[in-house]
């Protein structure tokens, strides 16, 4: 059985639940939509937030994402895959919107000679051993994040922040389920690098 | 399995989304190594770091009235994009009620149309008939054989007389 | 005594004298509708030659205007169509078409009416009165199809 995450019963009824809300949204129920707005608004905003570094372009974009995610309900043919979808709409917004090239490759110079990205960070660590206030280390998750390419960071995202399965990454950003995976990996290796000083272990 | 193998399956093992069996074989490896123990460690708390301390943003809380407000604009009530409108029961009754109308009508004219063209073929054979029987222009028909002949002949005749 | 009470009666019984004074009688009557009618075409033809049109057209009515019998009717219209196709060679095809307006209400017969109907079509056909020609094609029609006999 492969895994997708921790599906507990709770997790399956809260999808039936999402589904009926988009059925509803499809047929006009505003209501509903909103309640869908409620649940994904947050997640949407600080996926798009990662993507393009600035809060005010983040909001922006996620209500513009909702807007066009209105009007094309009526293309899902699967209800209960509304979350992918609508990570899949906010990530071409994304690169429709701000990215002159699509996050599906990432250049050499990105690359150390392991196949390892390079990720320049502020320099902004204090000494190992001292403690930190949460608001740096906050800086330093996000500096971390920040720095990986566009192609590493996005899976990174959405699998460590946003939680989602393999299978709806690949969904959303159309790439293999073994590429997703060894990407995933590669970010989560990169961000340990630089958050290791700061790591108990 | 070797420790280059078991590392590219550590953060899959920690996602959940590792098969079962293979799954069994990186922990398998993982309690035998104690580099890779190490290394899922660090990957584990590095997660938990990322899980604790990422930037969390909360939407604006004006910010869904802003959308509504653009729904509204675009058309809210278009989530079928160019197919049609969700209708009330009244509105589809009428929808069904001004179908059949023009169904009705639209079958009506194809039916009177279809009448009037019998009906121009009807006549055209029985103009073109008696176009036929018709003298040329300036003569007065003497052949016997024609109708018109007959009917002077008749008239010379006069039917009426024994 | 039987036949004295039917004789008394006055009914008619086929080869009894009174059949043949009854059947002398209608074809006297005959006889005279068709002696009136000889000399109204007649006077039709010679105020035709006049170009009194308004006045054949009167005299032309006469002939139709008396209680033919039924088995008469075909005569009858082969004379309509007749002194109407002489109205429209003295280059009158209105006063043609009044003729077979006039009379064709004489006429009880589907198959008589019809070619009547037809004609006057004919004619507000070649006068470019095409909705009046389609009218009366269209009554020719509905006769014929009513006319049909039942399989």
């Amino acid at each position: 059985m492969t895994g997708t995450g921790d599906k507990s019963g709770a997790a399956i009824n809260d999808r039936a639940l999402m589904a009926d809300w988009v059925r509803r949204a499809k047929k006009g129920d505003l209501g509903s939509f909103q309640r869908l707005y409620d649940r994904f608004a947050r997640r949407v905003l600080n996926f798009i937030y990662r993507m393009v570094n600035s809060v005010e372009e983040a909001e922006d974009l996620t209500q513009e994402t909702f807007v066009a995610v209105y009007q094309k309900l009526g293309t899902l043919k699967e209800d209960d895959r509304f979350e992918a979808w609508l990570f899949r709409i906010a990530r071409n917004f994304v690169y429709q919107k701000y990215r002159a090239r699509t996050p599906n490759t990432v250049s050499t110079e990105e690359l150390d000679e392991d196949g390892q990205p390079v990720i320049q960070v502020p320099d902004a660590r204090k000494g190992p051993g001292e403690s930190l206030e949460a608001r740096e280390l906050e800086d330093i998750v996000e500096g971390a994040i920040g720095s990986l390419p566009d192609k590493y960071r996005e899976v990174f995202v959405l699998s460590a922040i946003q939680h989602l399965s393999y299978q709806e990454i690949t969904d959303i950003v159309g790439r293999s389920l073994a590429s997703v995976k060894t990407d995933i990996h590669r970010a989560r290796l990169a961000v340990r690098k630089q958050v290791k000083d700061y790591l108990q272990v | 399995m070797d420790c280059k193998e078991c590392s590219s399956d550590m953060t899959a093992l920690l996602d959940g989304e590792l098969p079962l069996s293979r799954a069994d074989q990186v922990r398998s490896h993982i309690d035998a190594c104690f580099p890779c123990t190490e290394e899922l460690a660090a990957l584990r708390e590095a997660a938990d770091l990322v899980h604790a301390h990422h930037r969390k943003l909360e939407p604006h809380p004006a910010a869904w009235n802003t959308v509504r407000n653009r729904l509204d604009r675009v058309g809210a009530a278009s989530p079928y994009g160019w197919l049609a409108l969700p209708f009330t029961r009244w509105q589809t009754a009428m929808a069904i009620a001004l179908t059949g109308f023009g169904l009705t009508i639209g079958l009506w004219s194809y039916q009177r149309h279809i009448e009037s063209r019998r009906l121009e073929h009807y006549m055209t054979q029985y103009v073109q008939m008696r176009k036929a029987q018709e003298p040329p222009d300036g003569q007065r028909a003497t052949d016997p054989e024609n109708p018109f002949l007959r009917v002077h002949q008749t008239t010379q005749g006069n039917p009426f007389r024994r | 005594m039987l036949a004295v009470i039917l004789l008394s009666s006055g009914l008619a019984l086929p080869g009894t004298p009174q059949a043949s004074r009854k059947s002398a009688a209608a074809d006297s009557g005959l006889e005279k509708m068709r002696s009136i009618a000889e000399s109204q075409h007649e006077i039709f033809m010679l105020l035709l030659r006049k170009k009194e049109f308004s006045k054949a057209l009167d005299e032309a009515g006469k002939i139709f205007d008396m209680k033919w019998p039924a088995d008469q009717e075909p005569l009858l219209r082969k004379e309509l169509m007749s002194l109407s196709d002489q109205l429209v060679h003295e280059g009158q095809p209105a006063s043609g078409i009044l003729l077979l307006e006039r009379n064709l209400k004489f006429f009880r017969s589907g198959e008589n009416r019809v070619s009547i109907l037809k004609e006057m079509g004919y004619l507000h056909k070649s006068l470019g009165h095409d909705d009046q020609a389609l009218d009366c094609f269209r009554q020719a029609r509905q006769l014929e199809a009513g006319n049909e006999p039942r399989q």
